[in-house]
């Protein structure tokens, strides 16, 4: 009998130990927040630093009936969420959307979605870089003991040492936040703006780091709170005045990219990281042009 | 007067140890490495008291196992056997610092221990600034003001008489003597029960030893601080410790008033010592 290409491979690609060792790993990470639980990252069929560590764990917790959506950068369209879009249906032929709402899990990578989850939704994040001690202490093995220790004083002194070369609280990404009031957690796939969004929220957060072969979770109503100093607080990216240049919103993430004209010249101008928000926004009745 | 440290047959050895180690190693034998299984026996049944306030010295040659016993009371080296009970002076109920698992035996260091190593690199960060160094032990202690931090630093380095105007300098730009300095604001940062100084003035030439251990007696005189003083300097630990441990191939041999040990050494290692530094 003729075999297609997707009767070949096992429902989401990994073998069912791989998958049931994330999902021990995974709840490992959901008891102990912030918490990085080391697993046996697999190789798969995309190059380590694309999002390995977030597939596997789509890959282990997905199920039939799961809606899909993923994201690169905000965006459904980008190229790595086109991607890994097309390697998780193919081998498991799950309904995929790009509406934040109708979604049931989402992968992304460097963005929360602008509309707020719900309870009922998982959210994976694909993680660069996982140890935010990497700054202070480079060796792995002693960065975990200061882990298990909650000696987190070096990294104060990073920040501290922060506000005055800098004269503010200059780290751009990879902002450090305290999850649960024990781990430090390094949130290295997001901008300062979605930071604050982590805390208290309805959904489940996981981490995956394939590169580094680990996995961490937020669970929801967990609070995290940025590292910050009272008379220097922490502080988002966001400018007065500016706006997307689609749907005209200002208070979403914005990127910033050149338009040229023509002759030569052009300008800067910003839109909405989340393209689905955008378009919804564009198509609403709210939206003033 | 009450204790604040008392330790109790403590013991440190690094190998598995033999039944023919108890008599081929001690001062007796000259040698803390049992010939027969290679153990180095570092400390053995080390006991004796801390009173709050007072300033301990503990002095030896090299491998005589001094270091070892301040590693274990800063509780950065785990003991084998034996009690380390520390009574805070707030209330009479004692603990004991070995039965301490890791994430509490950092909160107490961060809190109740302060310690100036004999190497400047091993108690400071040499990539932060000296004001950054010093200020870890306010952050630990859940300083959250930035400008609060560096007024208690600029004092701190003021009191150890080093310029507040170099506060972010790095500390590679600091001589030897100013480093030990900035190491002792550091430990002074959190007002520590007690304050651990290892081989303090060693490397450093003889005034600015003199400036060190005059900083120190001054600190000790101010706060009234309680100081285990480690050192092989018999001079030093005369300047500064008021009652004495002398140590030789891991274990204590003698002890008593610091001027009575010089005085009337009892032990004859203890009076080589005495000799050698009159």
């Amino acid at each position: 009998m003729q075999q297609t290409n997707e009767q070949l491979y096992n429902f989401g690609l990994l073998d069912e130990d791989a998958k049931r060792e994330i999902r021990r790993s995974l709840l490992k990470a959901v008891a102990i927040p912030g918490h990085q639980i080391p697993f046996a990252s697999r190789d798969l069929p995309i190059a380590r630093g694309w999002g390995t560590g977030g597939l596997q764990i789509t890959l282990a917790i997905i199920t039939p009936e799961d809606c899909l959506k993923v994201i690169d950068q905000g965006d459904d369209a980008g190229v790595n969420a086109v991607n890994l879009r097309r390697l998780i249906t193919q081998t498991t032929g799950v309904a995929t959307t790009v509406d934040s709402c109708a979604a049931s899990l989402i992968q992304t990578r460097h963005r929360i979605p602008e509309e707020p989850l719900r309870a009922d939704q998982i959210l994976v994040l694909q993680v660069p870089m996982v140890d935010p001690l990497r700054w202070v202490e480079p060796n792995l093995e002693r960065a975990t003991v200061m882990h298990g220790e909650a000696d987190y004083g070096r990294m104060w002194v990073y920040m501290y040492e922060s506000v005055v070369r800098a004269g503010d609280l200059r780290i751009a990404s990879q902002y450090p936040v305290m999850v649960n009031g024990r781990y430090m957690m390094d949130t290295t796939p997001i901008p300062r703006w979605d930071v604050p969004r982590l805390d208290m929220a309805e959904t489940l957060f996981l981490f995956g780091a394939g590169r580094e072969k680990r996995i961490y979770a937020v669970p929801p109503h967990t609070p995290v709170v940025p590292l910050q100093f009272e008379d220097y607080p922490f502080r988002t990216e966001y400018q007065a005045g500016q706006r997307c240049v689609r749907c005209g919103a200002e208070q979403t993430f914005l990127t910033s990219h050149f338009v040229p004209d023509g002759a030569g010249a052009g300008q800067w101008v910003t839109s909405c990281s989340d393209s689905s928000f955008c378009d919804k926004r564009l198509a609403s009745a709210e939206v003033q042009p | 007067m009450t204790w604040l440290l008392q330790v109790v047959d403590l013991h440190k050895r690094y190998g598995p140890g033999c039944p023919a180690c108890a008599e081929l190693t001690g001062p007796r034998q000259g040698r803390s490495q049992c010939p027969r299984c290679g153990t180095v026996h570092a400390c053995v049944a080390a006991n004796f008291s801390l009173q709050a306030g007072e300033v301990l010295g503990i002095v030896g040659e090299s491998g005589s196992g001094k270091s070892t016993l301040l590693q274990m009371v800063n509780l950065s080296l785990p003991a084998d056997q034996g009690q380390i009970l520390y009574q805070p002076p707030e209330s009479g109920a004692a603990v004991d610092l070995c039965q301490m698992n890791g994430y509490s035996a950092r909160h107490f260091r961060n809190d109740r221990l302060g310690i100036v190593h004999q190497r400047p690199e091993l108690g400071l960060n040499m990539h932060f600034s000296v004001g950054g160094n010093v200020a870890e032990k306010l952050l630990l202690a859940e300083w959250r003001h930035v400008g609060r931090i560096r007024a208690r630093t600029s004092e701190l380095m003021r009191q150890t008489e080093l310029p507040p105007e170099r506060i972010d300098d790095e500390p590679h730009t600091f001589s030897g003597g100013m480093l030990q300095r900035v190491q002792i604001a550091k430990a002074l940062a959190s007002r520590p029960s007690l304050l651990l100084l290892d081989e303090v003035t060693s490397g450093l030439d003889l005034s600015v030893q003199a400036r060190v251990l005059d900083l120190i007696r001054r600190i000790q005189w101010e706060e009234q601080i309680t100081m285990l003083l480690v050192s092989h300097d018999l001079g030093v630990i005369r300047q500064l410790a008021r009652r004495t441990i002398v140590m030789k191939n891991g274990q204590i041999v003698e002890s008593g008033l610091t001027d009575q040990i010089m005085e009337d050494p009892q032990h004859p290692y203890t009076q080589l010592l005495v000799s050698s530094a009159l």
